[in-house]
């Protein structure tokens, strides 16, 4: 309130502004230490979250030494139906030269077992993936930033009213924790947070579409194509107005060769989003390989029309379709 | 001595020519044809930042903050429009980050939004550059 008063007195735009920044500079050192996110959530009921959840059927292994990572990570799997152990996860993430685990092997060790790992970045997401059913896999930095103490554990509980936080966490099943504690050491380690899914879902809530594509296409890169196909079509189902999961289940058939199933995607892609110029383009594509020139040459012509950043590939397809065409 | 070197040397060129000669043709294969799932979902990214950063800018207590530093939100969102896609993913995910876009209601987020809104606006009208990534001054404008 003392800002909104200082600013308000006459004064140079500038000379507010320098104010705002100076006191800007203030607050965000203020910010450092408070737990902003914590305190709102505990004061209100932010989204219609429920005040507690737990998630006790999640599966638990303690760690042994540096192994936080494979454990957590053996145990979120394991959430999702599957039967591993950290050993067995281990030899996918775990770094011996640094004695832990690197998050990008986290992720590549979940695609690898047909898993997509959605990133989930901050409490109140984390706390709402936790109350529809989701545990969620989070780095925390344990010590200072200057000298950090990583350590993985995985978020199945909350409750705002005890202002308490759940993990299995170390070697400890049901950790509880100060939430305000979990905001500190979390946010050292910049939110990294992700749930591991998968494929047939159900999408964690507060997933981005564009979040839970680029993990299928990850696993689909990770060579786990049945997987892969499974995300796509979820995505349709998840978020059907939108026409990229089509597009990129297109891509994946035509890639092996299915032209037919290649086409059936990229007309349902064109069919959710009339204007997806990468869609009508591909489709086009597509039907100039099956024979269709006519139709394909329509089409070619509709993507060139929308303009927009994938103009030239549609203008070469439509070149390719005329010369075809003769 | 030297011609040893010299041969050896013309086959690298050569290998390396053949290398690079390969690489563009499959290049231009791939822009001849489909258009990759990697972009398709790098575009979709880059619309969903500019959704985020729209919603951002439209709400009423962001613009309220805004307008009590003597910001005209018209101007603002014009700025922002013009960033580029990099710039607003960047953007984009800054506000996730901050406690504002962590959900965070009430009297809290006055503060929550001004750090992320007083840094922005005065580097977008040139008083400040905390921000490394608007368009002002950048080395590759447009």
């Amino acid at each position: 309130m003392r800002i909104r008063k200082s600013l308000s007195e006459p004064g140079g735009k500038a000379v507010a502004l320098r104010a705002a920044a100076f006191l800007l500079a203030c607050l965000a050192l203020s910010a450092c230490a408070g737990t902003p996110v914590s305190d709102s959530l505990v004061a209100s009921n932010a989204g219609g979250l429920p005040r507690e959840a737990e998630l006790s059927e999640t599966p638990f292994f303690a760690q042994t030494e540096f192994y936080c990572g494979p454990a957590s990570l053996a145990a979120a799997l394991n959430a999702t139906g599957m039967s591993t152990t950290p050993d067995e996860v281990a030899g996918q993430v775990f770094t011996p030269g640094r004695e832990g685990t690197l998050q990008a092997d986290v992720i590549t060790a979940t695609r690898r077992h047909g898993r997509l790992a959605v990133p989930v970045g901050g409490m109140a997401d984390a706390f709402a993936e936790v109350a529809a059913g989701h545990p969620v896999l989070l780095l925390q930095n344990l010590g200072l930033e200057m000298a950090p103490r990583w350590h993985y554990a995985l978020l199945v509980g909350y409750d705002l009213d005890a202002e308490e936080a759940i993990l299995r966490s170390g070697t400890t099943r049901r950790l509880v924790m100060d939430i305000e504690t979990l905001e500190h050491t979390w946010r050292r380690a910049e939110f990294w947070g992700l749930a591991v899914t998968p494929p047939e879902g159900p999408v964690p809530p507060t997933a981005r579409p564009s979040d839970w594509l680029a993990e299928a296409a990850g696993l689909e890169r990770a060579g786990m194509t049945a997987a892969a196909k499974t995300a796509y079509l979820t995505a349709t189902r998840a978020w059907p107005g939108r026409s990229a999961a089509w597009l990129a289940l297109g891509n994946l058939r035509y890639g092996e060769g299915d032209l037919e199933g290649a086409e059936a995607a990229l007309r349902q892609a064109v069919k959710a989003d009339g204007e997806d110029a990468a869609a009508l383009n591909n489709l086009a594509y597509v039907l100039m390989k099956r024979g269709a020139l006519a139709e394909a040459e329509k089409t070619a012509e509709r993507a060139v029309a929308l303009g927009g950043p994938n103009k030239p590939a549609a203008e070469e397809t439509l070149a390719e379709i005329r010369a075809k065409a003769g | 001595m030297m011609n040893t070197h010299s041969t050896y040397f013309r086959a690298l060129a050569l290998s390396i020519a053949v290398v690079f000669g390969v690489m563009t043709l499959q290049a231009s294969q791939v822009s001849a044809a489909m258009i990759g799932t990697e972009r398709v979902i790098e575009q979709t990214q880059v619309d969903e930042a500019r959704a985020t950063v729209d919603s951002f800018m439209t709400r009423e207590d962001v613009k309220g903050q805004m307008e009590s530093f003597g910001v005209d939100p018209g101007e603002a969102q014009a700025r922002v429009d013009t960033l580029s896609d990099r710039e607003v993913v960047d953007l984009a995910q800054r506000i996730d980050e901050a406690p504002a876009g962590q959900g965070v209601v009430g009297p809290i987020i006055g503060a929550a939004v001004l750090i992320f809104l007083v840094l922005l606006i005065t580097d977008l009208l040139g008083f400040t550059s905390v921000f490394g990534f608007t368009n002002k001054g950048s080395a590759n404008p447009g």
